[in-house]
């Protein structure tokens, strides 16, 4: 179900993930309009990482999950997250979804925080469906960040 | 609708049921199972097969009498409990997990 896991980051009804790379958007002067699948361009950072105060990035986990039909699977931000003043933006793993999780990390205390490979700022919680889903079909496939 | 607790994701995640690691966790902790000696049974669900000595000199581990004979006294206690198996090769002491105990073999090395 989950790829590189570690058996310390299962939690009472949830699992801790581990931040794995991150990516900036590329600043352009262009509109960007999924509708016309104008996405912005992405470059890659290295962690260890110092995320100013207003900075937004995107992250990619280390783990990946080989999500079974069954289940959902629903981010929530790590509390160590809020604590620091970071905002994580995250939403639903559908069933049938392969690849890391990706989640957006924004800045929004006064102080500039360091990002670092394995630091714990997304958890998960599956929850086991009702009924029949339909695999997910998505172009973010496989981890793709955009 | 239900949300998957602690011993269902450790199945589902890790492969193990946690009902399985009832009792030799039991037998675990019934034998004061410190720090280093936790860190001997990893080594030796590591390396599959191994002598006391060098399991201790893998971990940097002192290797005198005293250490050496604390944990041979552990390991014969887990030998009697059926957690641990002895041979002797070539006049060598050479431990590993007994194979009915093989489920906390894995758990302690994931």
């Amino acid at each position: 179900m989950i790829e590189n896991f570690k058996k310390e980051n299962i939690g009472p009804c949830k699992y801790d993930f581990e931040l794995g790379e991150i990516f900036k958007h590329k600043k352009t002067k262009e509109i960007i309009d999924i509708s016309k699948d104008k996405f912005p361009e992405l470059i890659e950072l290295k962690l260890p990482y110092v995320l100013k105060p207003g900075e937004y990035v995107l992250g990619r986990t280390i783990e990946k999950f080989n999500m079974p039909l069954e289940l959902l699977s629903i981010y929530a931000s790590n509390s160590i997250a809020f604590r620091l003043g970071m905002n994580i933006l995250c939403g639903l793993n559908d069933p049938g979804y392969k690849g890391n999780a990706i989640f957006g990390i924004h800045n929004i205390s006064q102080n500039k925080i360091l990002l670092f490979r394995g630091m714990k700022l997304l958890e998960t919680a599956f929850v086991e469906l009702k009924g029949d889903a339909t695999p997910v079909q998505t172009k973010f496939m496989g981890g793709r960040v955009l | 609708m239900s949300v998957l607790a602690y011993s269902e994701l450790l199945k589902r995640i890790v492969g193990i049921d946690e009902k399985i690691l009832e009792k030799p966790y039991q037998i675990i902790s019934k034998h004061n199972t410190t720090k280093n000696r936790l860190a001997v049974l990893k080594e030796l669900a590591r390396t599959e097969k191994n002598t006391i000595g060098r399991l201790l000199k893998n971990l940097k581990l002192n290797r005198s009498g005293g250490s050496y004979l604390t944990i041979k006294k552990y390991f014969l206690e887990l030998e009697k409990e059926g957690l641990l198996k002895k041979e002797k090769v070539n006049k060598i002491e050479v431990w590993s997990f007994s194979e009915k105990y093989n489920d906390l073999k894995v758990f302690i090395l994931r």
